[in-house]
């Protein structure tokens, strides 16, 4: 594994300063974003989203006491550095409709939407499922304010397996899933794919890049304009995305004050075994918030592992050798899954942390923190495992938002009150225009009193 | 709010499973235009309407784009490891109704093209020869009509040939002719001719009225990819360009050439290691305190056991769907030998080898099924059950009812496996559906959760007996080595494995359209006793394979 990759990197190098004279050491704010001037006081806002899966225990989740005067509770205990940063949401209903429960719970998560019909169940016969049928909330947010950054988004996952419906949250659009990167290396690579090129080399490499991306985009269109409309909907979709590579070449970072390469993450022996899973998801977690500090993207999702997750959490002491998703099935009576699965979750919340963390260190160029400009946003496909249940969903939201977001508060709802709604509200803390979003029946605009 | 399922509604789904298992079971007597009677009682769904189905576009997996720019530009020119894995469904990575297009993707696509462009334009002799003589635009006209037809896999036309020249003469100018060749070389891979299998068509069918026929080339295309998983060859192209690949019979005779290539092997390969799921083995892990022996070291001699296995049969030995269920030999090293209570290899190394036949014959029985389908610390009926109804019957029972708390039974060492999950089949909400699945997962009991033989579980001994229902072969059967002879034996399940060689041959689910394709490949399979081989032969003869529909194109 790592000759291959680090074959591939010295060639991704190579074609990078192919042609160019030698490679200069520059400072790399310098050498990858050449137009850094950025007016005072315009901090860009940032999203970032995580998931993790198979449901939580609620009474070890919920906090306790009033909206400004609570308590964390066990699994949420060790956010308590960044309370004063948090917004907990618990009683709302995720929505969601079509397939199992943690196929439903996964789609409809940060759409809002059903799944279509399509084929994810091993058969075609009965009980199957597609994609979503909307756009995620992350990916509007992206389409908003993700504009002339390199990435419009970052989507990074940890061991998340096969590319079904139970992998997948993030869409650009109905039935358009987008795929998470599971090895840090290429997702480094990735972000700093020019790094120590010279202005020079960069203004060959954008030529080249543009001359070959507008003759495939011309074959695009001449191709779609002889399939038919099915066809030439994928079609189109692949040349959005080069149309998107295309603009990013303009791309105009406003780096914080904390842009620092972090070099080649070293990965562990294995990006599929079970026991590197925290090794790769803390790589992925240093890698979103350097991207974030960089201005590289505005918007990240991490996805740990997938619905339905089989992860043994082995490195928990004492131990956990059951596969996550068999545990959540355990009934409430009994308490040593009960409390094997609270320390999953509250392993979880100690990612978020480490997470919050780096966000809380970088500063801006204001001398603000990341984590004032960003709107972080927690969430599970379920809200209970052992039932499938989506009511009581756990939400944590972190981050100001750039002051759009009162945090330090503790939001209980009852009645069941649809989670579009506070899709609604993140996206108005994200300065996107809307009263609603998802599939219309399940919004009633946005969440009352959370902004 | 909430989903609940009632108990009826579920019963009344799973019966419908078995009704339809059994009218399946019955299949059809009739025959149809295009393929003679056959001298066998044909099988599958009734062949009514002629229709080759949709044909939705086709991208390459990561597979076949590291199989293509092996054959464009020579084995290992461009290392394609950081494609991301595609969409899967029914199974299958090639499935097109489930293809996504994220900006990760098509990065990659991007940089690989370059990358490809820069690999020939630093070893241009091979690649462009008369570049040697005079690297002009004359030499680059060449090499775009050349290099072009093959990436592209069919000739270009004169306006493509022209818009790849002015990217050339802007590369020329810039930097030199080897970036002129680059820059074409990367448009030419990232160009959607060569990424997806673009199929316009050549007109209306004569013989099937609402279809259309395939170009020589992208009947040629639909051949290689089918049988190599990669672009066709010089054969194939000479074939295409003569008229060769009109008739049913030009495609049998191309594809029984082809099959007689290693390059086939790859693709039986594929299909089963997709099929069983062993492919997902690296991704599967054990509780090392209940399973130390399970080992990434294991599961790799597993891994490789099945494919040696799978390409043993069809291949060198039976060929058929029954021997894969049945063949009383498989493939190890001497500590897979150890484990099966096998003598080890005569020759050494990792080969033939011969565990007790009454309790190992066929994938069923060996180490990566049952380790794939066990639980991680222990075995596990249900999804061992599952796969048999599913992936082996092509019948899917519908997900557990959702707000019920489903329990897998904890360890306990005084009891049994069976007798842990019997509360299935006790409690009526869970019974509907895991009658269908427990009674054959029992089968597998004497094989814990890694495959190791066993007689006593719990301190009891182990009862290895199961049942199929709704099914041709219905009855009991004791241990798997029994339910292999079974299945063997099935029509249905012949049926099913001609099914998902649909799935995976032609990127799609079946639909009801497609029921005269279903019965054609389903009886062929049957009239060659189940010989894999002359099923993927049968997969070229079908209305699905030969052409679009109509409707398809605008």
């Amino acid at each position: 594994m790592s000759f291959f990759l680090d074959r591939r990197l010295q060639l991704s190098r190579r074609t990078v300063l192919r042609g160019a004279g030698v490679a200069m050491a520059l400072p790399l704010l310098e050498a990858m974003h050449p137009r850094r001037a950025r007016a005072a006081g315009a901090i860009p806002k940032r999203f970032v989203t995580m998931f993790t899966p198979n449901g939580t225990i609620y009474p070890q989740w919920v906090p306790t006491g009033s909206e400004t005067s609570f308590t964390l509770s066990p699994i949420l205990a060790p956010l308590a550095p960044y309370q004063s940063d948090l917004v907990v949401v618990s009683g709302l209903y995720q929505q969601g409709g079509g397939g199992d429960g943690h196929q439903t719970g996964i789609g409809g998560m940060l759409t809002g939407q059903s799944l279509n019909p399509g084929p994810f169940q091993g058969g075609a016969n009965a009980g199957s499922a597609g994609w979503a049928n909307g756009i995620s909330v992350d990916q509007q947010i992206a389409a908003n304010i993700g504009g002339g950054t390199s990435l419009p988004s970052l989507e990074l996952g940890v061991e998340v397996g096969s590319g079904d419906d139970w992998g997948r949250m993030v869409y650009g659009a109905a039935n358009q899933p987008l795929t998470p990167e599971e090895n840090p290396a290429l997702a480094y690579q990735r972000l700093f794919a020019t790094k120590g090129a010279t202005p020079a080399e960069l203004t060959a490499l954008r030529a080249r890049k543009r001359s070959i991306l507008d003759a495939v985009r011309a074959q695009f269109q001449s191709v779609s304009a002889r399939v038919g409309s099915a066809d030439r909907a994928r079609l189109d979709q692949h040349a959005t995305a080069l149309r998107d590579i295309e603009m990013r070449l303009d791309a105009q970072a406003m780096p914080s004050l904390s842009c620092v390469d972090p070099g080649a993450p070293v990965l562990p022996a294995s990006l599929t075994d079970n026991d590197s899973f925290p090794a790769i998801g803390k790589l992925q977690m240093d890698l979103l918030a350097v991207a974030l500090a960089c201005d590289l993207t505005r918007v990240a999702s991490l996805q740990w592992s997938r619905a339905v997750s089989m992860v043994r959490f082995t490195w928990l002491s004492p131990t956990v050798t059951d596969a996550h998703h068999d545990l959540s099935h355990k009934p409430d009576s009994d308490a040593a899954s009960q409390d094997k699965l609270t320390r999953i979750n509250t392993w979880y919340a100690s990612q978020l942390a480490y997470l919050l963390g780096k966000l809380a260190t970088a500063q801006e160029t204001d001398g603000s923190r990341l984590l004032d400009a960003t709107l972080v946003f927690w969430c599970n496909e379920l809200g209970k495992g052992n039932t499938h249940s989506r009511q009581l969903a756990p939400y944590v939201l972190a981050g100001q938002a750039g002051g759009a977001l009162r945090t330090g508060r503790f939001l209980s709802y009852t009645g069941d009150l649809p989670h579009n709604n506070l899709l609604v509200s993140l996206l108005q803390a994200m300065d996107v225009p809307v009263t609603k979003f998802g599939k219309d029946e399940w919004c009633t605009g946005p969440l009352s009193s959370l902004l | 709010m909430g989903e609940t399922v009632t108990r009826a509604a579920l019963c009344s789904e799973c019966l419908r499973i078995v009704a339809a298992a059994m009218v399946l079971a019955l299949g059809c007597a009739g025959t149809h235009g295009s393929s003679p009677a056959q001298p066998t009682p044909s099988v599958g769904p009734l062949c009514v309407t002629h229709d080759p189905g949709p044909s939705p576009l086709r991208r390459l997996t990561r597979t076949e784009y590291a199989q293509t720019v092996d054959d464009l530009l020579g084995p290992g020119v461009l290392d394609v490891s950081r494609l991301p894995p595609g969409e899967r469904a029914l199974g299958f990575d090639n499935n097109a109704d489930v293809i996504s297009t994220s900006d990760l993707l098509v990065d990659a696509y991007e940089d690989l093209a370059e990358q490809a462009g820069d690999a020939v334009a630093a070893n241009l002799s091979a690649y462009a020869p008369c570049a040697g003589l005079a690297p002009d635009s004359g030499c680059a006209a060449q090499f775009i009509a050349s290099f072009g037809r093959l990436a592209w896999r069919r000739p270009l036309a004169a306006d493509e040939q022209a818009a790849l020249a002015s990217v050339f003469a802007d590369g020329a100018a810039a930097v030199g002719f080897g970036e002129g060749i680059a820059r074409v070389t990367a448009v030419l891979l990232a160009s959607p001719q060569f990424l997806y299998r673009v199929e316009l068509g050549a007109g209306p069918a004569a013989e099937l009225p609402s279809a259309v026929a395939l170009s020589p080339d992208e009947l040629a295309t639909r051949l290689s990819y089918l049988i190599w998983g990669g672009m066709p060859d010089a054969t194939l192209r000479a074939a295409a360009d003569a008229g060769r690949l009109a008739t049913p019979a030009d495609l049998e005779r191309e594809a029984r050439r082809m099959l007689a290539d290693q390059r086939a092997h790859a693709i039986v390969a594929t299909f089963h290691a997709q099929w069983i799921g062993v492919d997902k083995l690296a991704g599967i892990d054990k509780d090392a305190i209940v399973y130390p022996a399970y080992t990434p070291a294991l599961a790799a001699l597993f891994t490789q056991e099945t494919s040696r296995f799978v390409d043993e049969v069809v291949w060198n030995r039976e060929g058929t769907l029954a021997a894969l269920l049945t063949a009383p030999y498989t493939f190890g090293d001497a500590t897979l030998a150890a484990f099966y209570g096998a003598p080890p290899p005569a020759a050494g190394g990792f080969d033939l080898i011969h565990p007790d036949p009454t309790r190992r014959a066929g994938f069923l029985t060996e180490g990566a099924f049952l380790a794939l389908y066990g639980k991680a610390n222990q075995s596990d009926p249900v999804h061992r059950g599952r796969f048999v109804r599913e992936r082996m019957l092509c019948t899917t029972p519908p997900p557990p009812p959702q707000n019920i708390v489903i329990r897998p039974p904890d360890l306990d060492p005084r009891s049994t496996t069976r007798q842990r999950f019997d509360q299935h089949t006790s409690d009526p909400m869970c019974s509907a559906c895991h009658t269908l699945l427990d009674p054959i997962g029992f089968g597998f009991e004497h094989y814990d959760g890694i495959g190791r033989w066993r007689d006593m579980e719990g301190g009891q001994p182990v009862d290895g007996s199961g049942s199929l229902t709704g099914t041709d072969v219905d009855g009991d059967f004791d241990g798997a080595v029994q339910l292999g002879a079974k299945l063997a034996q099935s029509t249905d399940v012949q049926l099913c494995y001609a099914t998902q060689w649909f799935r995976f041959g032609y990127g799609r689910g079946e639909t009801t359209a497609d029921a005269c394709t279903l019965h054609d490949l389903a009886t062929a399979f049957v009239a060659a006793k189940g010989n894999v081989r002359e099923l993927l032969v049968a997969l070229t003869q079908t209305e699905a394979f030969r052409y679009r529909r109509a409707g398809d194109l605008p």
